[in-house]
């Protein structure tokens, strides 16, 4: 069976799934970005002179929300690239 | 620094502008979550053809689901933080207003002992005292008559020390010291009077009300009467000009519009088409501090007749100013006023005959006026302003309350004796009002601006008001 006719069900099939996954890489990449903006939200921590256990423990809990936001953007690169990855792989097995 | 609204809450407005970020960002990360959730890395692999990249579309589909699970942890956690922040800022306050209350306690016991013990060394010592002081007047007499340039100079080096130490009247502890004495100065008179001090405490603010600021200030005015000073008369309001002017925008386009020459009130009626009309009163501060009363009702009496709880000539004139403006007891109305215009402002707030939609004070002192918690109520205070503490300390009214150190970074001058007093530095907190993005002051405002919505002609008119002999 011919391989990347438009009439060919298996070539349609894999066109679509490309065109999704190129769609899913956009969105992605859209994600980061506003996880981006969002954490300049995240205060630093550093802005006030308020001070004692309850600043100890506000500095704690900020400590996490950065660290739990920095993991969040790890994943969505990493998810980013094996998109990308599946986009390559697609595109060498129809070429 | 901003509180108020629920308990006297203290606290910066940096501290809740990070609760209104981090209540921004758990939104944020909400919608990013959902976005997450609306994609299905799943579905391209179930695609005919696609088996060659389904590992990389697996890990894609595990990244993005930790990616999901993560954003939604941040966002549970910001809002957390959110909470846990303005809990901390409320439990503060709470944590300042019961420190002040005890403050206030300890001061009002420590002056009634004062008093008492000031009776009883008195009786004893007063002989020596009496002839000490009779000495002392007769030595400046005849000083001064052998010697009338030395006496002058010694007159002189006393109005130098006075103005070396001016600048201890903007200490902001002297002048919370100043607000926390006021209202104990009746629990002194009570104590050297020799009542108990369980019996002073009931008497006193925390019990029947019957000794407080406005007794005191009241036998003040009283005494001050007996020689002919501080002296209430009838008044006289006149309107002296008029002007299509523009409604109200924030707080520091109000403080600009407080009058300051010889009209003390301006009224701005709002009107539309089918609509009541709607008011917003600005009023001036003191502008004679001489003892006798003269032509100017925003004078000294006034001030004292104000805090000892009396319809003051400037309060009667405002009134006379609302009537002839059209304000009715059910006409919406906003009150912005500076200094004494301040303290008539919550007057009229806490009378009742009027619909007062909003109050605004600048430097008033105000603070035992019992206007109602359901006024929306903006209080500046400068901590380095001696005059809104002379209203002694906050009674039982919220105000949003902000204060400002004026001279934080740098000496007073000198030649004003509380310089932080000045119209112009209010007017320079009003503008950081406006660009402090704080959510009960922006609810303050939006209540303020509210009268106003909708008018398509703003007529503006200054009353004068003079004193009647």
């Amino acid at each position: 069976m011919p391989q990347g006719s438009d009439s060919d069900p298996w070539a349609l099939s894999v066109m679509i799934a490309r065109r999704m996954l190129d769609e899913q890489a956009a969105a992605l990449v859209v994600l980061r970005a506003r996880i981006d903006q969002a954490r300049v939200l995240a205060p630093s921590g550093a802005e006030t002179a308020w001070a004692g256990p309850a600043r100890r423990l506000y500095d704690a809990g900020l400590d996490e929300l950065h660290r739990a936001i920095s993991s969040a953007e790890s994943s969505v690169d990493a998810a980013l690239a094996d998109t990308r990855r599946a986009i390559d792989t697609l595109a060498s097995h129809v070429g | 620094m901003v509180g108020g609204g629920g308990s006297i809450a203290v606290a910066t407005v940096t501290l809740f502008d990070q609760a209104q970020r981090l209540e921004q960002l758990e939104r944020n990360l909400e919608e990013c979550v959902r976005s997450l959730g609306a994609m299905d890395a799943g579905a391209a692999s179930r695609l005919t053809g696609t088996a060659a990249c389904r590992p990389a579309l697996e890990q894609a589909e595990r990244g993005i689901d930790d990616a999901r699970a993560l954003l939604g942890l941040a966002g549970v956690r910001s809002g957390h933080l959110a909470a846990g922040l303005q809990l901390s800022a409320d439990v503060y306050g709470a944590g300042e207003s019961a420190l002040a209350a005890l403050g206030e306690r300890l001061a009002g016991d420590f002056a009634a002992g004062l008093g008492f013990l000031a009776a009883r060394w008195g009786l004893v010592l007063a002989p020596g005292l009496l002839v000490a002081g009779s000495r002392a007047a007769l030595a400046y007499s005849v000083a001064s008559t052998v010697a009338p340039d030395a006496t002058r100079r010694g007159g002189d080096a006393a109005e130098r020390w006075i103005a070396g130490h001016r600048s201890i009247l903007s200490n902001p502890r002297f002048v919370q010291f100043a607000r926390v004495s006021i209202v104990s100065v009746d629990e002194v008179v009570a104590g050297a009077g020799g009542l108990p001090l369980p019996v002073v405490r009931m008497l006193g603010d925390d019990g029947l009300g019957l000794l407080g600021l406005d007794t005191t200030v009241g036998a003040v005015a009283i005494g001050a009467s007996v020689f002919g000073g501080l002296r209430e008369t009838p008044v006289r309001t006149v309107p002296v000009s008029r002007a299509s002017s523009t409604r109200a925008d924030g707080f520091a386009d109000r403080a600009a519009r407080v009058p300051s020459g010889n009209a003390q009130v301006r009224i701005d009626r709002y009107s539309a088409p089918g609509q009541p009309d709607r008011f917003e009163v600005y009023l001036g501060g003191t502008a004679d501090f001489s003892l006798a009363s003269g032509k100017e009702p925003w004078d000294l009496t006034s001030n004292v007749s104000a805090l000892s709880g009396e319809p003051s000539g400037a309060y009667r004139a405002v009134v006379d100013a609302l009537d002839q403006a059209g304000v009715e007891a059910k006409s919406p109305l906003v009150v912005t006023g500076y200094s004494q215009g301040g303290l008539v402002a919550a007057q009229l707030a806490a009378s009742g005959d009027y619909d007062v939609r909003g109050l605004y004070t600048l430097g008033a002192p105000g603070g035992q006026v019992d206007v109602p918690r359901d006024v929306p109520w903006v209080a500046v205070e400068h901590t380095d302003d001696l005059v809104p503490a002379l209203g002694g300390t906050w009674a039982t009214a919220d105000p949003v309350l902000v204060r400002r150190e004026v001279f934080s970074d740098r000496p007073p001058p000198l030649e004003l004796a509380v310089p932080a007093h000045a119209a112009e530095h209010y007017r320079a907190t009003a503008e950081l009002i406006d660009a402090a993005n704080e959510s009960r002051l922006r609810a303050v405002g939006a209540d303020f601006d509210a009268v106003g919505r909708g008018a398509e002609r703003v007529e503006t008119t200054w009353y004068q008001a003079s004193r009647v002999p």
